[in-house]
């Protein structure tokens, strides 16, 4: 009986441990892998991230100087942004927004293809 | 005197998760016999994963249940080591030992909520899922995804746990403890619960052996068998005994799952005040040769990985003996003989994972 006037008593007390959701949305960590960004300013079209895709989700094409991804057949796994030589991706924390058509991402590359050595930029 | 008669019983029912199907052959409300039917989930993961390159199979691997995302991953990441004969660094192993047991809590958490809402106890579920999001906080917080962490590769972990992410997990646990507290009590001392578990769905100590039945289904049997006594990743360092509960029914094996989650947090407690320092990953060269036998405790019980890879770049053979398959025949055993009210508690009592039995 005390046990249960305890609960209540702590029950009203105590406020919900919800959100109001759309009001008040959770922030992800910031380690959280959430999806995946390609700064293709940096990318020296080396393959190496179509190469390690488990998805097989990257397409990279040296010649057109586009790099596209497709972003619904991404397993948000980070293989890429490890083995990218010249972080051309980048992982953003937070979570890909719905859409209405499923259409991959394609990047284009204007000018030369950028000459980073990436042994000199002490990455990986 | 009436026939006999068969009731179909799922694949879709309120209580199973997870599309599980049973032929009931019932004489009034008694079952005389139950024919399990699975394969509805059959996505032909074995047969991929030797079209697949070896190192990104991990990922395939991971994906075989949705729950115990990590152990798979754990499995498959000791299968190729002991193949290629990598030795992973020692704070790569208490960091394998930290994730497997917040898989574990994860697991069991999610479980004891699921039990909770078969018994119709709608507060007792959200009461075991807030707790359990202090581990999905932790999951996230230290291993990047909430469900599929990818956090493990062959040859050691991806990711390291600073300062700030050991201080956020040990806040947690405290607040898990507590809050983990509450809800054992409940399962413990409530009535309704011991009404509708005790007793119910006995399987004898012979019988458990004999049928081959794994983890907390055993040992509810009062066998101590336990993978994690082999002392892979860190276990060998750390100091548990398995927990077993000896009177057999639905009960003991929920006793024992609820005691297996404060067995995890001292688990992980012990592995953090013990992490080494040091490397996490070493690079791993050259292809796999050969056949090997990983056996892992995960959640649900034993779990089995046979790889056998030829030196090309993909593995001849995958094969999985998930827990949940070797805890089948314990559960038709069970079933016979029980009224078909308590159909879904028992079935609920071994923990069916159907999505990574049939793979
Ligand atoms: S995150 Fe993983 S799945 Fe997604 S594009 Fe990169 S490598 Fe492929
Ligand atoms: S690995 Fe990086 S630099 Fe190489 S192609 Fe991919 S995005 Fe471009």
């Amino acid at each position: 009986m005390f046990e249960m006037l305890n609960t209540i008593l702590k029950n009203l007390f105590s406020g919900p441990v919800t959100r109001p959701y759309p009001a008040q949305r959770r922030e992800p960590f910031a380690s959280t892998r959430g999806q995946i960004k390609s700064v293709i300013e940096n990318c020296i079209f080396c393959m190496r991230c179509q190469a390690a895709c488990p998805a097989n989700c990257i397409v990279v094409d040296r010649k057109e100087q586009t790099w596209s991804v497709d972003p619904y057949r991404c397993i948000v796994c980070g293989m890429c942004v490890e083995v990218c030589p010249t972080e051309a991706i980048i992982m953003n924390r937070h979570y890909r927004d719905p859409v209405k058509h499923r259409e991959p991402i394609v990047k284009h590359q204007e000018g030369p293809i950028p000459k980073i050595n990436p042994k000199a930029k002490g990455i990986n | 005197m009436i026939g006999k008669t068969v009731i179909p019983f799922g694949p879709q029912h309120a209580v199973f998760p997870e599309p599980f199907h049973w032929r009931l052959v019932m004489e009034e409300e008694r079952v005389l016999d139950a024919i399990p039917g699975i394969g509805y989930m059959h996505r032909g993961i074995e047969q991929l994963a030797t079209r697949m390159e070896f190192a990104k199979t991990l990922f395939l691997a991971e994906r075989v249940c949705g729950i115990c995302s990590f152990m798979h991953a754990l499995a498959y990441a000791e299968s190729l080591e002991k193949l290629m004969d990598v030795e992973v660094p020692p704070r790569a192993k208490y960091l394998r030992t930290i994730w497997a047991e917040l898989a574990r809590l994860q697991s069991h958490l999610l479980w004891i909520g699921l039990a909770a809402d078969a018994f119709g106890f709608e507060s007792l579920f959200m009461q075991a899922w807030r707790v359990r999001e202090y581990v999905m906080d932790m999951v996230e917080f230290t291993e990047g995804g909430r469900v599929m962490t990818s956090s493990v590769t062959i040859g050691g972990v991806r990711r390291d746990l600073h300062e700030e992410a050991i201080e956020f997990l040990l806040e947690n646990l405290d607040k898990l403890e507590v809050g983990f507290e509450e809800v054992y009590q409940v399962f413990t001392e409530d009535p309704l619960i011991k009404h509708r578990t005790v007793g119910v769905g006995i399987l004898s100590k012979e019988d458990s052996i004999r049928l081959g039945a794994v983890g907390p289904t055993l040992r509810g049997s009062g066998v101590a068998q336990d993978m994690r006594m082999l002392g892979y990743a860190a276990y060998g360092e750390l100091e548990f005994q398995p927990v077993v509960e000896d009177s057999c029914d639905s009960y003991a094996r929920m006793v024992v799952r609820l005691k297996e989650c404060f067995q995890s947090i001292n688990l992980i407690r012990q592995a953090i005040k013990k992490l080494p320092d040091g490397d996490v990953l070493v690079k791993v060269r050259g292809k796999p040769e050969g056949e090997v036998v990983t056996r892992i405790e995960q959640p649900r019980g034993e779990l089995l990985y046979y790889i056998k890879a030829n030196g090309t770049k993909s593995l001849e053979r995958f094969r999985i003996r998930t827990p949940t398959l070797s805890n089948l025949p314990p559960l038709m055993h069970m079933i016979k003989g029980a009224c078909l009210a308590d159909v879904p508690v028992i079935t609920l009592s071994i923990d069916t994972c159907i999505a990574c039995t049939e793979r």
